[in-house]
């Protein structure tokens, strides 16, 4: 659970970004969910950027952070990128989509 | 009936579709093979990057075509945890900790060098222990740039590129996007819809790849959100490009918006176009597709007269064609056919009064040069990342009438009309562009003080890592994004403002503004600016006689922090901004960083640079230089790149011009800095 701590409370990436408005120091949970239907929950503040959860994410699954897409309605997310920005909503779910290649064999 | 409204599909779906797959298109592995070897041109560059070969057909079935470069990077990873210090990442982002890499950040990146510095790796690989701080997964390109669902290219995803390798999610995606804001005008725009390479996935839910279609339940919910504000049923064209299995295929589904548009609109009726590059490779996604556009129609128009009479139509007469189209004859190209159909779909459409369902326009499907235009582009691709890496403006997602269109590398093909889109749309206030591009006080200084603190000379990934480590401090520090070539750029406005100074012969600040006109430089400068150049000026005048004495002429500037001193030694020059200004001594350099060093490994490092004299730099000396630097960050545990950066840095202010004359000096350093480094 340490990547949800983590997470959770705010460190230095809180402060890196101002708030963008007065309900930047709200706490949100967001869900991450995998393409295996697994779910994670995260607690962070609208504020902080989406580096967090990405990477305690990709820790708890041990996964490499370059070989997720994380997709919030579709659309690609970015680690520098903060709830707030991106109007996130208490309980709005993440996608965790894995890369792939693909080329056909016979 | 989709034959008379689909002349174009007709060919490749009705009976002549034999004449045409049998005359131009049987693409065997053989032909490919064939036209890759009359158009070497499309591949002068494979052989130097792919040195184990093009087209060599028993890799073709080896079964493991992709994996001497998809592995590529665990192997790298695993040859580089057995040196001690190694970070995933960390090569380029010394200053920072790992896992902090900032995707938007792009870092100018060439092809060239990708192909060098794999080749280093794979040396590394077969055992040579040089350290080489490349991480495989670096980002390369960020587009379009600053927009909320950008694509980042990975130097993974241009491995992809590589002949005979498979094509990732980002690069479809990426390209896809590419052709998006570039190939269909802004008028057009709102005629497509672009779904991205993970859409279908997440379509089917729960459904692993390996779970027969038919057991795959449309999960309507997924993807609810996906489309936002967008109505699908206001589309003419749909594209989603759908990865399974390992393959590539593409759907598109047409004229939706003939259920809801006026009558006197001249589309046909909505029909779905399947196209499958290794015929029968994919199943029919025909109920996935049809239940999907069925669940949006009941969300969008629950309310509607015609609901139950649409959704009969959509159920029952929207046509779902599996398209015979030309066949892949290799085990690894799908990708990119899928791309090259979506071009050429877009360039049909816009090429003509745009209406693809009425097009009389020679079906470039069934081109003989279909094969060729599809083998070039994955150098087409190439290029076209390099270039927009190497320039920032074309990376923002711009409509394709306000830049020059990138030229595009096609075979030449008598059957194709013009299809260039040439229309002239009205130009955007540019103004706010320029606003948003306009430098603040505090980036100025910023940038001069690492860039005094630096120097710009840098090559190769050094000047890379340089560039790069500017602009992040900028974003750190400052919270705004600046790309290392923006940087450069504005660096070199300086420069550039530096030499007419100097031609002048007087302190910028003492030139009028007419004289400042009169200099005919591209971006009016502010004051600020003025001043940073001279004192750009006066640092560096320390160097020659003639701009010591015409600094001489102006002694108090910038409140006395900048001393000349005599020649010799030749003073440390104090960026702007520093701390403690007036007392030139080395350890008040400005370097980022350098100060939060211990005292012990700052001597160090002086003591290192004094007897390695950077003029004359060759192998031998790099070679020493690498050995000293990778010790020397093992003993203090820190990134060999960032010791490097230091010695690099401090060199350059020129602090150290002093020459070693045999090895028993260097021996006898090296003893020393060991000894020192080894009792802290």
């Amino acid at each position: 659970m340490a990547g949800v701590e983590d997470a959770s409370t705010p460190g230095t990436q809180q402060d890196e970004k101002k708030p963008l408005d007065g309900a930047g120091g709200q706490h949100i949970n967001l869900k991450v969910k995998g393409q295996d239907g697994g779910e994670v929950f995260f607690r962070i503040k609208s504020s902080a950027t989406l580096r967090k959860l990405m990477n305690a994410y990709c820790d708890r699954q041990s996964v490499d952070p370059s070989s997720i897409a994380f997709l919030f309605d579709g659309r690609r997310l970015r680690a520098e990128q903060t709830p707030a920005e991106l109007d996130m909503e208490d309980g709005d779910e993440i996608d965790a989509m894995l890369h792939q290649t693909g080329g056909a064999s016979f | 009936m989709a034959a008379e409204k689909f002349p174009t599909l007709d060919q490749m779906t009705g009976a002549r579709a034999g004449e045409y797959l049998s005359d131009h298109n049987p693409m065997g592995t053989s032909e490919v093979v064939d036209t890759l070897r009359e158009s070497p041109s499309a591949y002068q560059l494979a052989p130097r990057q792919s040195p184990q070969g093009v087209v060599d057909l028993s890799q073709l079935y080896g079964g493991s075509v992709t994996r001497p470069l998809n592995t590529f990077g665990y192997v790298v990873a695993h040859a580089h945890t057995s040196t001690t210090h190694f970070e995933p990442g960390g090569a380029l982002f010394g200053g920072e900790e790992q896992g902090q890499r900032i995707p938007g950040v792009e870092i100018n990146f060439g092809i060239s060098e990708n192909a060098a510095g794999r080749q280093i790796e794979r040396q590394e690989d077969s055992g040579d222990t040089h350290s080489l701080d490349n991480a495989q997964q670096r980002d390369i390109l960020t587009f379009p740039e600053g927009e909320e669902d950008a694509v980042t290219i990975t130097a993974s995803d241009l491995a992809g590129l590589q002949p005979t390798c498979f094509l990732s999610n980002n690069m479809i995606d990426f390209y896809i996007k590419y052709l998006e804001r570039r190939q269909v005008s802004s008028e057009d725009r709102d005629r497509f819809y672009f779904f991205n390479s993970f859409f279908f996935t997440k379509l089917l839910g729960n459904c692993s790849a390996f779970t027969d279609i038919d057991q795959c339940e449309v999960d309507y919910d997924q993807v609810r959100k996906w489309t936002g504000d967008v109505n699908l049923f206001e589309e003419d064209y749909i594209f989603i490009p759908i990865l399974r299995s390992s393959h590539w295929s593409l759907v598109v589904i047409c004229n939706l918006s003939s259920l809801t548009s006026l009558p006197d609109k001249k589309t046909g009726s909505p029909c779905v176009y399947h196209l499958d590059l290794v015929e029968g490779k994919h199943e029919s996604f025909e109920a996935q597709v049809r239940s999907y556009i069925i669940q949006v129609w009941m969300e969008r128009y629950r309310d509607s007269d015609d609901r139950d009479r649409t959704i009969l139509a959509l159920a029952c007469r929207m046509k779902y064609v599996r398209a015979k189209v030309p066949q892949q004859g290799n085990g690894y190209d799908c990708g990119l056919y899928l791309l090259h159909y979506v071009e050429v779909f877009l360039r049909e459409t816009s090429s003509t009064d745009f209406n693809f369902i009425s097009s009389n326009v020679d079906p470039h499907f069934t081109s003989p040069y279909f094969a060729q235009e599809v083998s070039a582009k994955r150098m087409h691709i190439q290029n076209l990342i390099c270039e927009l890496s190497n320039n920032p403006q074309l990376r923002t997602a711009r409509p394709i009438t306000d830049i020059q269109r990138i030229p595009q590398r096609r075979p030449s093909n008598a059957h194709c009309p013009n299809s260039q889109p040439s229309k002239p749309s009205p130009k955007p206030p540019k103004v706010q562009q320029k606003l948003s591009k306009k430098w603040n006080a505090k980036e100025t200084s910023l940038l001069l003080n690492r860039m005094v603190a630096g120097g710009r000379i840098r090559k190769g990934t050094e000047g890379a890592t340089h560039w790069d480590r500017i602009s992040q401090d900028i974003q750190t520090e400052l919270r705004t994004i600046r790309t290392e070539d923006e940087c450069r750029r504005r660096y070199d406005t300086l420069l550039k403002a530096y030499k007419k100074v100097k031609k002048i012969g007087k302190p910028f600040c003492d030139v009028s503004d007419q004289e400042r006109v009169g200099l005919n430089l591209a971006t009016p400068l502010t004051e600020e600016w003025y001043t940073a150049i001279d004192t750009i000026c006066l640092q560096r005048g320390s160097d020659n006689r003639k701009s010591c004495k015409r600094a001489k002429l102006n002694p108090n500037d910038e409140n006395g922090r900048l001393s000349l001193s005599p020649r010799n030694p030749p003073p440390p020059p104090i960026p702007p901004g520093c701390p403690e200004p007036g007392k030139p001594s080395r350890k008040q350099v400005t370097i980022p960083g350098f100060s939060a060093l211990d005292e012990n490994l700052r001597s160090t490092l002086l003591n290192l640079i004094q007897f390695l004299t950077l003029k004359a730099w060759d192998d031998e000396e790099t070679c020493k230089l690498e050995e000293l630097s990778r010790r020397l960050a093992i003993v203090q545990d820190r990134k060999p790149s960032e010791i490097r950066s230091y010695i690099f840095k401090l060199s350059e202010l020129k602090l150290v011009n002093l020459k070693y004359d045999d090895d028993e000096e260097v021996e006898f350093w090296k003893c020393q800095i060991f000894a020192c480094t080894g009792n802290s």
